[in-house]
């Protein structure tokens, strides 16, 4: 028996816009949201208190300024490889790595404390070290992940995400083991010496050496994707693997240089997730983390793989995340309005992305026709 | 020169010069920000309007740990309606902590209740930078100019439990299943083993506890599979746990009907947490552990609207709460006219049936005489209650009488459970020893920092 109905899905020739599916899927999501929040809440939480919280969760940027630059960099990391159809869904291992590697220097290695007692040109080098060791933790951890994907077409999905498993768990290992506060024998590391804190303005989540990061992070980025030829090819890799293979070209080698450059970028966070925000590390760090990794995918998607859209979606992230602080202040609601807000959004940008990029036909058949 | 070495040098150079910016940033910053010590106001007048929040770790639906803190906070919220307003945020991560209590600040909000131990650094962080607000903060150990702290402890209430549960276990195994064994957990732990093996060897039992930990505070299925795994394979039928939701209440629930039907050879008898929690589970919640934060939170608050609390003296204040202040309770259910459910009443007439001798006085009495006795005596010291409030005084709490003109005053309980003579091993390492001399009563700081197991406690590891 056939069904007289039929479903035809085409590739639109001409797709809309890039920027027309994000904005959409912002208001339709918060509209959704609001819908969603009114019925849970019984008619309690109007329109009006919704529309309010939203309000002042985008203009606090005092206190969204920390959130918003490590969901930039975690955003700015993931378009390098997804730019080139690699899916890097490792950014929480990567961090987590980066951290790892952070508070070693900082805590536990040999020349730690003689590089804090050594003044100031001690306390930034130490400062720097811990940066630069949490990022190419990161870049080694996505340079694994990078094998399986280059040498036996493995797909990086599952294997990313695994990896982040692990370092959860190796980080737990550290934690409960070697590396926990023996005063009181909680599970977590004594705290970061303060001279090692990022500063931030007071009242705010500011920091200069944060912004700096992210300067540069984003230029670097935007210079190797646009002017060199891996990122080229990168790009290429993204569109038409099959034109790189034909022209002879090494994909093994782009694969790699493409997942290491992204958790290079994205290890990044880890030293600035520590010094910055936690100044320890507490087990079970996979019920601690603040999901970066995970959050920025969402950022990365949100700009459409435009670079010059990443920290655009990364303020609209933050800044809804704060809203749902708002609401539950003024008693609008619980804790889920946050996931209210994200989910509304992500599912309206899942189906207006099928919408853009195809027609979808439905035909009825005439009976005997 | 070619265009890719050209570009990796422009590379190079914007490296350099954001390298260079970073060090100059860290001075500036390095110099700017440094805290400056609040000026104290000649006089404090407290606010007309005290505008309170709570921030959470978990959700307040979870039926233990937040949501008691919530029905805290809504008695204080009605009963000082005239002068108090209140909020809160829930499932608040101790990453997210300090921008929410920036955002709670620029509301208006000038008394903040942190309610996780994980909360406690960056308390302290934001108490500095915002010295004009009061904070007190749970569980933690960390104080100052206007950061007080407070805990509701609950070591007495499981070792009576832990008595109920020497008298109901026939196997003798016994089961705990922790969140985490941090010191607070290692001391309820102990205080249940001290308790069950107190009463099963005047009955002749062996007395093991088996600790399985599930690493989360709120994680309903690793608990319930933890309480299932140490019924099955250790063959517990009886078990305490630190956990924030009611599984294991109704998986006891299951097992002990499924005993008494006969599907099972043993039953699963459970003590409720934190909060009442009979109901879920009629035949198998035998007790239980329950809590009254608002005791702690109506002192807090109206001594801070009379001026004696302000953001300049929390530097000592330190609550310490046991059975003595209300703030704690040895029971499963509330009643609706007030009266407490302490033992299951299908339980009691099996407990007036075991005869036992009261090793403080050597009189025969029945086990439920025997445990009613010992809640009376932890529950009655006045001279106790003004010395949990301040970190001053905590030392002067295990003192059970002093004399004057040879005249005896009681200040601690007559009893304490952690009393030596006990022996026990290292939580890091079981083959370093702990001794406690008979008579010596352990103070605040030995139990604050319990990093030991007595010897018929079997830490099993992480499950669940």
């Amino acid at each position: 028996m056939e069904f007289p109905v039929s479903m035809v899905i085409v590739r639109r020739v001409k797709p809309l816009p890039y920027w027309i599916v994000p904005l959409l899927a912002l208001l339709i999501g918060v509209a959704v949201a609001i819908i969603i929040l009114y019925g849970m809440s019984g008619g309690k939480t109007t329109p009006a208190d919704v529309l309010y919280a939203i309000r002042d969760g985008f203009l606090q940027p005092h206190l969204l300024a920390m959130s918003f630059a490590f969901l930039s960099i975690v955003g700015v990391g993931l378009v390098v490889s997804f730019k080139g159809a690699l899916f890097n869904i490792g950014g929480e291992g990567q961090i987590y790595f980066g951290a790892m590697l952070a508070v070693w220097a900082a805590m536990f290695a040999p020349f730690s404390a003689s590089l804090i007692n050594g003044g100031p040109l001690g306390v930034a080098a130490l400062k720097t070290l811990m940066i630069v060791l949490s990022a190419l933790a990161g870049a080694f951890w996505a340079f694994i992940a990078s094998l399986p994907r280059a040498y036996l077409q493995l797909d990086e999905v599952p294997v990313t995400l695994m990896m982040n498993y692990i370092a959860y768990y190796i980080v737990d290992i550290l934690v409960r083991g070697p590396w926990h506060e023996r005063k009181y024998g909680y599970l977590r590391t004594e705290t970061l010496p303060e001279k090692l804190w990022l500063k931030t303005i007071s009242g705010t989540t500011f920091s200069i050496e944060v912004y700096i990061l992210l300067i540069i992070v984003f230029v670097a980025a935007y210079f190797f994707l646009k002017y060199t030829t891996p990122g080229l090819y990168l790009r290429v890799l993204g569109n038409n693997p099959n034109l790189l293979r034909s022209s002879g070209i090494n994909i093994k080698l782009i694969i790699m240089i493409a997942l290491t450059i992204s958790g290079l970028i994205i290890g990044l966070v880890g030293a600035g997730y520590i010094a910055g925000r936690t100044h320890n590390l507490s087990y079970p760090v996979e019920e601690k983390t603040a999901n970066y990794g995970y959050t920025g995918i969402l950022v990365a998607w949100l700009s459409m793989l435009e670079l010059i859209a990443v920290p655009i979606a990364a303020y609209i992230i933050a800044a809804l995340y704060n809203a749902g602080i708002n609401m539950q202040i003024a008693g609008a609601g619980g804790a889920a309005t946050v996931f209210v807000f994200i989910g509304s959004i992500l599912v309206t940008y899942t189906a207006l992305i099928t919408i853009s990029e195809y027609k979808i036909k439905i035909i009825v058949k005439r009976r005997g026709g | 020169m070619s265009k890719t070495a050209l570009w990796a040098i422009i590379i190079l150079v914007i490296i350099i010069v954001g390298v260079a910016a970073f060090y100059g940033g860290m001075m500036y910053a390095g110099g700017g920000a440094q805290p400056t010590a609040p000026a104290k106001p000649a006089k404090w007048t407290p606010p007309s309007t005290i505008k309170a929040a709570w921030i959470y770790v978990g959700p307040v639906g979870d039926f233990g740990w937040s949501y008691m803190h919530d029905v805290g906070r809504k008695v204080v919220a009605s009963l000082f309606k005239d002068w108090l307003t209140t909020t809160y945020v829930e499932s608040v991560s101790e990453d997210a902590l300090p921008q929410t209590i920036d955002n709670l600040i620029s509301q208006g909000y000038n008394v903040i209740f942190t309610t996780s131990f994980e909360f406690m650094d960056k308390t302290i962080e934001k108490g500095k930078e915002y010295p004009n607000v009061m904070f007190f903060h749970c569980s933690g150990y960390k104080r100052w100019d206007n950061v007080g702290t407070y805990f509701a402890d609950l070591y007495q209430i499981y070792y009576l439990n832990g008595l109920i549960a020497g008298a109901l276990t026939k196997t003798g195994h016994i089961g705990y299943v922790a969140a985490y064994t941090i010191p607070e957990v290692v001391r309820h732990i102990n205080a249940f083993a001290i308790g069950a093996k107190e009463m099963g060897e005047m009955l002749g039992k062996d007395i093991k506890v088996y600790v399985l930990e599930i690493g989360s505070w709120f994680n309903p299925d690793a608990a319930r599979s933890a309480a299932e795994t140490l019924w099955r394979d250790y063959d517990v039928d009886v078990l305490a746990y630190t956990e924030d939701s009611t599984a294991i209440l109704e998986l006891g629930e299951e097992k002990t009907t499924g005993f008494f039907n006969g599907t099972y050879d043993h039953p699963l008898y459970v003590f409720s947490h934190y909060s009442p929690g009979w109901i879920y589970g009629k035949h198998a919640v035998v007790s239980g552990q329950i809590v009254h934060w608002e005791v702690i939170y109506e002192d807090i608050l109206a001594k801070i609207k009379a001026g004696i609390y302000t953001p300049y003296n929390l530097k000592n204040v330190d609550y310490w709460y046991l059975l003595n202040t209300g703030a704690v309770e040895f029971g499963a259910w509330i009643f609706d006219n007030g009266t407490v459910m302490h033992i299951n009443p299908e339980i009691i007439p099996k407990l007036k049936n075991i005869t036992v001798t009261d090793k403080l006085t050597g009189e025969k009495v029945s086990a439920y005489d025997l445990i009613m006795r010992r809640y009376q005596i932890m529950k009655e010291a006045p001279l106790l209650t003004p010395l949990q409030l301040t970190a001053e005084t905590h030392k002067y709490e295990n003192i059970p009488t002093i004399t004057y003109d040879g005249h005896k005053a009681q200040i601690a309980p007559a009893f304490d459970p952690f009393t030596g003579p006990l022996s026990g091993y290292k939580k890091e390492d079981p083959n370093k020893k702990v001794t406690i001399e008979s008579g010596k009563r352990l103070g605040h700081d030995d139990l604050w920092g319990m990093d030991w197991f007595v010897d018929w406690v079997q830490y099993l590891g992480k499950g669940g």
